[in-house]
């Protein structure tokens, strides 16, 4: 009897369960590349394969000599290109890399690290709260703001 | 509806349920993509190439994210929303499906914003966050993540999955035409769910169902119904099998009218029912008409009829009558007063009457009780005084106990270095029977001193804490007690620490010129390591100074293993008895929403896995 019962279970079980299994499924990796992460930093460390930021922040002030702004992509086969737009607080565009080609060549990576950076010299630039906006492939693909103080 | 009509549609509904969900109402939102992932752990949806429609427009984008935890939107990267001959192109869009309302951005020459449905300039900064808040490396690192073709979002924030592939802990499962993602959370939605089929060597087999209706708030019900099978167990006492079953359901019959409904019944002859009515008059009078019946297992139901009005009376304080009359000739009935009385007196009158009847006897109790507090609260001190009166009409009894208390709130001194607080209660009780008579006091007495860290060296600080309590009875005992506790703490490294504990404590009773009493002492270490990335982890030792012997010993040590993992194991040993007393090895996954812990004990010799919900 216990037995016959725990077969009408599972066998209940298994015919519910039938109607939403399948073996057709999504692909599992991206296809785009990633940017995995926006640092501000006034300066930067040199490991044996990426740069790091020396210490992350995001406020500046005039002791600051530079700002840097470190990228890091997690990237997919194919060519690619980095800008970086930086806005003031006026939210007009104040400088543009334009588009950066990265050779992915000689040996292959799974992610890269790159930085651009401003001098904060007297009078170069306005106080206030500054957008970094970073276009991979010539899309945007992140921003992070930063204070100057 | 038609009864045949609501019996197919109920059973259609339970179909759904039971073979998947068929029959999902249209979704907030439905994504389509080249990579759609959603991260269980996180509540988080990444995707790359997606496409959903919004507000009547067609919206393409390079990248989309989802937080269902703080309800955030974006779709961003070659944005464009199209509708009709319109075309709009972006760089960033922040949405909320909801409202419905967003906010596109475009970074050119400056950054420029248009908006779309109910969002505007001044609400549209609410809708933009950090896209930060969600990365794809993170949900790829989530012990349970899915990716899917189709991914649909509910009203209630539920996310299903088409065509979904399932990871644990980065390893593929098999697929799934159609998942509920999001199922674990306590939301619940609309219908008919399976919560739960279990088989356990002890309860048998065990299942849970719950029903769940909600018709735009005048109308929502909750009903669950529990069953255990035990006849498939080889060793079993008891009964076979038993059911629960539990419904609460509330109807809004006008603007101020509902009608609530509460049952639970037991397979075990035990049953009980709630119906309330409640009306509110006007904003400051409402009633409440009850009607229950409670069947215990082996004694005689009874049914309850109840009335309660509520006056709110603002400046003339609120008050509150009620009755409820019985089965076997039982009646209660109650009347309550309060009011806020020149802005810090706080008054209270409560006086009820009770005739139960007492089970077997056939006699019945009669008691007239009565309270009246008062309380004072100012910035220095709080001063409240109560006075409560409870009176056996049938047995001549009646005790009657005034208290006041009197508490010092806590205030600093010695420039805020020290804090003292103290408080005084007095107890009096008066009991008498027909023939006697009898009294009784107390009073308690409680200071306590404390003093804030103090900074003795860079590295080291000192706190400590005294406390003293008088209790003294009418008999003239009298109990003294006072306890000192220093801590110092000092710092060794980063993350690196000894910390030492005094304790002494004192009891004693003193009655006449008779002292007696006890004291006690612990002096504790503590050498503790935190290192969030690797090992950490600390080990207490236990020394009684007035005994000259070491006690116990107490060791965590975690270390993790990876990102996710960690390794933790805790100890105990007793230099009483010379032995280890108890060891627990876990090795915990943190998960976000919940940690999964394999956990081995020494005591019962089990291996445990525990989910517990964070």
């Amino acid at each position: 009897m216990n037995r016959r019962m725990t077969l009408a279970v599972l066998w209940s079980l298994l015919s519910l369960s039938s109607s939403c299994v399948s073996f057709r499924t999504a692909t599992s990796m991206p296809k785009e590349p990633i940017l995995e992460k926006i640092d501000f930093c006034s300066a930067v460390k040199e490991g044996p394969d990426i740069l790091k930021a020396a210490e992350s922040i995001d406020a500046f002030d005039s002791d600051d000599q530079r700002i840097y702004c470190l990228i890091k992509v997690w990237i997919v086969p194919g060519p690619m290109t980095l800008r970086w737009k930086w806005y003031s607080p006026e939210r007009t565009l104040w400088r543009d890399t334009g588009e950066v080609e990265v050779a992915l060549e000689p040996k292959p990576v799974s992610s890269i690290t790159a930085y651009d950076r401003v001098p904060t010299g007297p009078g170069t630039l306005a106080k206030g709260t500054w957008t970094v906006v970073i276009f991979l492939n010539g899309h945007f693909a992140g921003r992070r703001s930063f204070q100057l103080m | 509806m038609k009864p045949a009509g609501a019996f197919l549609l109920r059973l259609f509904l339970s179909l759904q349920v039971l073979c998947g969900p068929l029959l999902a109402a249209t979704p907030l939102l439905r994504l389509k993509g080249s990579h759609l992932c959603y991260s269980y752990d996180l509540n988080q949806i990444y995707g790359e190439n997606v496409e959903f429609e919004f507000l009547g427009y067609r919206v393409t984008s390079r990248y989309l994210i989802i937080n269902i935890v703080n309800r955030s939107f974006c779709a961003y990267g070659q944005v464009v929303l199209a509708g009709g001959t319109e075309r709009s192109p972006g760089d960033e869009f922040w949405f909320s499906p909801k409202e419905p309302s967003g906010v596109l951005l475009t970074y050119g020459s400056e950054i420029g914003a248009r908006y779309f449905g109910k969002a505007e300039e001044k609400t549209a900064p609410s809708l933009i966050r950090e896209i930060r808040d969600v990365s794809w490396t993170a949900i790829q690192k989530s012990m349970f993540y899915m990716t899917a073709k189709t991914i649909e979002i509910t009203g209630s924030y539920e996310v299903y999955g088409r065509q979904v592939r399932l990871y644990v802990e980065g390893a593929r499962s098999i697929g799934f035409r159609k998942l509920n993602l999001t199922t674990g959370l306590s939301r619940r939605f609309a219908g008919l769910s399976v919560d739960k089929i279990w088989f356990n060597r002890t309860q048998g087999l065990i299942a849970r169902l719950s029903h769940s209706y909600d018709s735009e708030g005048r109308f929502s019900s909750q009903s669950q119904i529990h069953y255990e099978e035990r006849s498939l167990l080889k060793n079993t006492t008891g009964l076979n099998r038993q059911i629960d079953l539990m419904t609460a359901m509330t109807a809004n019959l006008a603007k101020r009218l509902t009608l609530s409904v509460n049952g639970n019944y037991n397979s075990s002859s035990l049953w009980s029912m709630n119906a309330a009515l409640s009306k509110q008059w006007s904003e400051t009078v409402d009633t409440r008409f009850d009607l229950t019946y409670n069947k215990p297992v082996l004694f005689k139901g009874e049914a309850w009829l109840g009335l309660q009005t509520d006056f709110a009376m603002k400046e003339l304080g609120d008050i509150a009558f009620g009755g409820r009359y019985g089965s076997g000739n039982q009646l209660v009935g109650n009347v309550a007063y309060s009011n806020l009385l020149f802005k810090r007196i706080r008054l209270l009158v409560t006086g009820s009457y009770s005739r139960f009847g007492i089970v077997g006897s056939g006699a019945s109790s009669r008691i007239l009780s009565s309270n009246i507090s008062a309380s004072y609260s100012s910035r220095v001190f709080n001063l409240s005084t109560d006075y409560y009166l409870n009176r056996d009409l049938v047995g001549s009894q009646k005790l009657s106990q005034p208290r006041l208390t009197l508490s010092l709130n806590q205030f600093d001194f010695y420039g805020s270095l020290l804090s003292f607080r103290l408080t005084n209660i007095f107890i009096m009780n008066q009991s008498s029977l027909s023939d006697s008579l009898q009294k009784s006091f107390s009073n308690n007495l409680t200071l306590s001193l404390g003093i804030k860290p103090i900074s003795i060296h860079r590295t080291t600080s000192l706190k400590a804490g005294f406390s003293l309590e008088q209790f003294m009875e009418m008999s003239r005992r009298n109990f003294t007690s006072g306890g000192i506790i220093i801590n110092v703490v000092r710092q060794l490294g980063t993350g690196i620490s000894l910390e030492g504990f005094y304790s002494a404590q004192s009891r004693r009773k003193t009655k006449g010129w008779f002292i007696e009493g006890t004291t006690s002492q612990d002096l504790s270490l503590l050498f503790r390591v935190s290192n969030t990335t690797g090992l950490s982890g600390w080990i207490s030792l236990s020394y009684d100074p007035k005994r000259n012997e070491w006690r116990t010993s107490f060791a965590e040590l975690s270390l993790r293993i990876s990102e996710a993992w960690r390794f933790q194991t805790l100890a105990c040993y007793d230099f009483l008895f010379r032995k280890l007393n108890n060891i627990d090895v876990f090795l915990a996954r943190d998960a976000g929403r919940f940690e999964l812990r394999f956990v081995w004990r020494s005591l019962s010799k089990q291996i445990v896995v525990e989910l517990i919900p964070q």
